[in-house]
């Protein structure tokens, strides 16, 4: 398992390496997109264990089954998936009335000068 | 607390000045003067002390600072006596000149916090016993007299002469600091007194330290090659030049020397070079004020001549030697301040501070006209002022010793001579003769303040009383003085009369040609091959300064260009270069794979593909809505590994933040860029590298965070206490919304921002929309 999610972030992380190093607007929001779940993935992927069953209690306030998941990263991917929806919004939101505002899509001219 | 309570409360004044001066000038000034009129009786009860036997006042505060390294410790010999006295007086004289000077107009209600300021710091500089926090204080008279010099900051000059005397004098700092720290940390003891101590005693110390605390000494007091700063420095009001650059801070440099004399004398390299500088820089001082027409200039290269006069004393080091030094210092102390506040009146006056266009003032500025003339005579050391003392000990000094003695009385009757002609030309030429045809019109000469008469003035009176009285005055005092920079005793009994000797009579004779001199020239205001050669220093200086900024805006230009793009690359090939050399050094440890909790699924390993798949669509694609769709896959694959990994608050997060998206995303389709291809196929190889890389590293890294534990997984704790403390089951949420309550809200404080930011775009980009339902909430 480990193997395979390893393989997984790195794919995650190529591909939004490559998107954020394009000039086109459009390609760097993606790129912005996939980071944002690429890191999601590798903060899972440092738990302890690294096992399939919830972290959910049973009656008496101790796991049914030992092994269970460790819930401090999830609740700390929780909290980055909710947050990064929120940057991706407002990213997207931000790119289209910059885009309505000024016709670029090119990342090098954006920074070059502030146009009317 | 006795040595350091003055400090104290000149920054207490220097602090409450700005209100106080624009609120009720009257009291202000009155609190000025009694606090340094007191604090000049106090220095000078003190000094009269320790002449006469007293032991030598200290005081310090200990455990301050939670650091050996720096001391709050103060330590008064007489020779640090010796310049409190002469800052706390002048002080004093210049306060009032500067009342004067500025009137009751708004410009100086600054300006008086700048002084105090400035005058604290010296204190603190003369007092100061602990290496680090004499270099505190040195910093600080840099930094006030940055302020000081910069008065009339809307000039430009006025800004690039202060920066000038910033960085030459501030570069010495750091130099002298660096020296300091050399000699504390291997002689174990950062005290000038200990380090007087172990010098006198034999040990030697790092030359290496001797000559980076002597670059500070030297920038301090514009010693050859660092003398153009001082000159520059003339853009400062008058009262400023008057204080700053007579007195007191381009002497903090001879200070030093003086209080580290005693190893500075260990190296014969070091006194040698003493020597040379100062001569050169008097040698300059001369030659470069002989062609100056602005009175401020003149003085300011005589000052100039009189510290080289000062540093070669001191490196000829003898008793002989300091004692001239000494007395040469006193007295240059009194008559400079005061001629150069009798040129700030010159100037206030007329208007005019043109040597050329000056003339025949003394019938409208009698009283300022004779002040000035008795502090030119004390200068040219016209018996028995003050003056006069210190050049007949020097001349003296001269036929007492052999060989090259002879070319060192050669050399001070030259340097006495020019320095007395130009002293009478500053200061006689103006109120002599008649007004000339394009000077200023005698008519509108502006009545003085009385204020700014007092310093000439008094400083003339004391110049007299005490050439007159100096065997009583200055005797016991000089002595202990010397004594100190000496490191062992000095008798020392001051004579006025010496007799018929050849000393007199060389005094006699440097009067007369100085007179003649005088009389027989006029300033032209011409350079000469000399004069510009000597300015190649400044030249140099400026050399430098430009080509540090246009090479600092160069390298900005080439580092922030405002591309995206390049930033992007060199942050990965950074991230990816440290992470190859950290792998290298520990000698390409190989990764091993974690022992595996049982086989995987065959649906993971479907993942795989469908990952490669999708994310090669999305980055090569050329259709938003393909993109968007293989972004939705994405995530959707996501959500379905968490699910598979114990996570199902996380794939339910996920799947409703992803539809959220698409909705976002196909609601405003339309409105964003398009994709295309911009950069050529070569340029993209390069991307595709550093991505590889980046893909490769990071997996490398998930894998090796995998193995790799240091610490106890903190997590189960939160298992235990789950239901213990919070009654809760499910641990992920009770993680959430009770042990890390504080994060959750500050998440919801982070969505609450973005959702009004979201809604301000949305109706702002949209005019004509209705509202701003569309606005997404989380």
């Amino acid at each position: 398992m480990t193997l395979v999610l390893s393989l997984m972030i790195g794919l995650l992380f190529a591909a939004a390496t490559y998107c954020l190093l394009r000039r086109n607007l459009m390609r760097v929001l993606i790129g912005i997109l996939l980071l944002g779940h690429a890191v999601n993935l590798l903060l899972l992927s440092a738990s302890d264990p690294l096992s399939r069953v919830p972290a959910i209690l049973g009656k008496d306030g101790t796991p049914d089954v030992p092994g269970t998941a460790d819930p401090l990263p999830q609740a700390l991917v929780l909290t980055a998936i909710v947050i990064g929806f929120g940057l991706s919004v407002f990213t997207l939101v931000l790119a289209r009335s910059c885009f309505q505002k000024m016709p670029i899509d090119d990342v090098r001219d954006l920074g070059k000068e502030d146009q009317p | 607390m006795t040595l350091y309570l003055p400090i104290l409360l000149t920054l207490l004044l220097a602090a409450v000045s700005p209100w106080w001066v624009a609120r009720h000038r009257g009291s202000f000034m009155l609190a000025g003067v009694l606090l340094q009129l007191g604090m000049a009786a106090h220095f000078v009860k003190l000094l009269v002390a320790v002449a006469a036997g007293a032991p030598t006042p200290s005081g310090s505060a200990d455990n301050l600072f939670p650091t050996d390294l720096i001391q709050w410790s103060f330590m008064a010999g007489p020779w640090n006596l010796l310049f409190t006295i002469m800052i706390t007086a002048i002080g004093l004289l210049v306060f009032l000149y500067a009342l004067g000077y500025f009137g009751s107009s708004e410009k100086g209600h600054r300006f008086y916090a700048s002084l105090l300021v400035f005058e604290a710091a010296m204190l603190g500089v003369v007092l100061a016993d602990h290496a680090i926090l004499l270099f505190l204080f040195w910093e600080l008279t840099s930094v006030s007299s940055f302020f000081l010099i910069a008065y009339n900051h809307k000039e430009k000059e006025a800004r690039w002469n202060a920066l000038q005397a910033l960085l030459v004098t501030g570069i010495g700092g750091v130099c002298m600091l660096a020296g300091f720290l050399i000699l504390g940390h291997s002689w174990g003891s950062y005290s000038f007194d200990a380090w007087r101590g172990m010098a006198l005693g034999g040990m030697t110390p790092p030359l290496v330290a001797l000559v980076l605390i002597l670059l500070g000494a030297i920038t301090k007091s514009a010693l050859f090659p660092f003398f153009f700063w001082l000159p520059n420095a003339m853009s400062a009001p008058t009262p400023v030049s008057s204080y700053l650059h007579s007195a007191t801070m381009v002497k903090a440099g001879i200070f030093l020397i003086g209080a580290l004399h005693p190893l500075f004398e260990t190296s014969r390299g070091i006194m040698i070079t003493l020597v040379i500088l100062g001569g050169l820089t008097s040698a300059t001082g001369l030659v470069l004020g002989w062609v100056q027409t602005d009175l401020k200039k003149i003085l300011a290269y005589t000052t100039l001549s009189i510290l080289g006069m000062l540093a070669l004393l001191m490196g000829l080091g003898s008793p002989e030697a300091l004692k001239v030094a000494v007395l040469v210092m006193i007295g240059h102390a009194c008559y400079k301040a005061g001629l150069f506040m009798a040129a700030g009146a010159v100037d206030k006056a007329t208007g005019c501070r043109d040597l050329r266009r000056l003339g025949g003032l003394k019938r409208a500025l009698p009283l300022l006209g004779i002040a000035s003339l008795g502090l030119a005579l004390s200068k040219a050391g016209f018996p028995p002022l003050l003056g006069f003392v210190g050049k007949e000990y020097a001349y003296k000094m001269g036929f007492a010793g052999a060989g090259e003695s002879y070319a060192l009385l050669v050399f001070l009757f030259i340097i006495n001579t020019g320095l007395m002609a130009l002293a009478l030309r500053v200061a006689w030429t103006p109120f002599r003769g008649d007004v000339p045809a394009d000077g200023p019109d005698p008519s509108a000469i502006k009545p003085l303040s009385p204020l700014m008469l007092a310093g000439p003035v008094v400083l003339t009176i004391t110049g007299v009383l005490l050439g007159l009285f100096a065997p009583l005055l200055l005797s016991p005092m000089v002595g202990a003085v010397v004594s100190q920079i000496h490191g062992r005793d000095v008798a020392f009994s001051l004579k006025l009369w010496h007799g018929f000797q050849p000393a007199l009579l060389l005094s006699f004779v440097t009067l007369a040609s100085g007179w003649w001199i005088f009389r027989s020239t006029r300033p032209t205001g011409a350079g000469n091959r000399v004069t510009v050669l000597l300015g190649g220093f400044e030249g140099a200086y400026g050399a430098c300064h430009r080509g540090l900024m246009g090479g600092a805006s160069r390298l900005s230009g080439i580092l922030q260009n405002g591309d995206l793009r390049f930033y992007l690359r060199c942050f990965f090939t950074g991230v990816l270069g440290l992470v190859a050399y950290k792998w290298w050094s520990s000698g390409f440890a190989w990764v091993s794979l974690p022992e595996s909790a049982g086989p995987v699924p065959w649906v993971e390993w479907l993942m795989l593909p469908v990952f490669l798949v999708f994310l090669f669509l999305i980055v090569t694609t050329r259709s938003r809505i393909f993109a968007l769709l293989a972004l939705a896959v994405i995530g959707l694959a996501i959500a379905f590994l968490f699910a598979r990994l114990g996570a199902p608050d996380l794939a339910l997060t996920l799947l409703l933040v992803e539809t959220f998206t698409v909705i976002l995303f196909i609601h405003m389709v339309r409105g964003l860029p398009k994709i295309r291809t911009i950069v050529p196929l070569r340029s993209r190889v390069v991307d595709i590298g550093i991505a590889a890389g980046m893909g490769v590293m990071m997996t490398l890294l998930a894998l090796k965070t995998q193995s790799v534990q240091t610490h106890e997984a903190i997590s189960n704790t939160h298992t235990e206490w789950s239901y213990a403390l919070a009654k809760g089951k499910n641990v992920v949420n009770v993680i959430l919304v009770d042990f890390r309550a504080l994060d959750t809200l500050g998440e919801i404080t982070v969505i609450a921002l973005a959702a009004v930011g979201v809604h301000m775009l949305w109706v702002k980009g949209k005019p004509s929309s209705k509202s701003g339902s569309d606005t997404p909430s989380s």
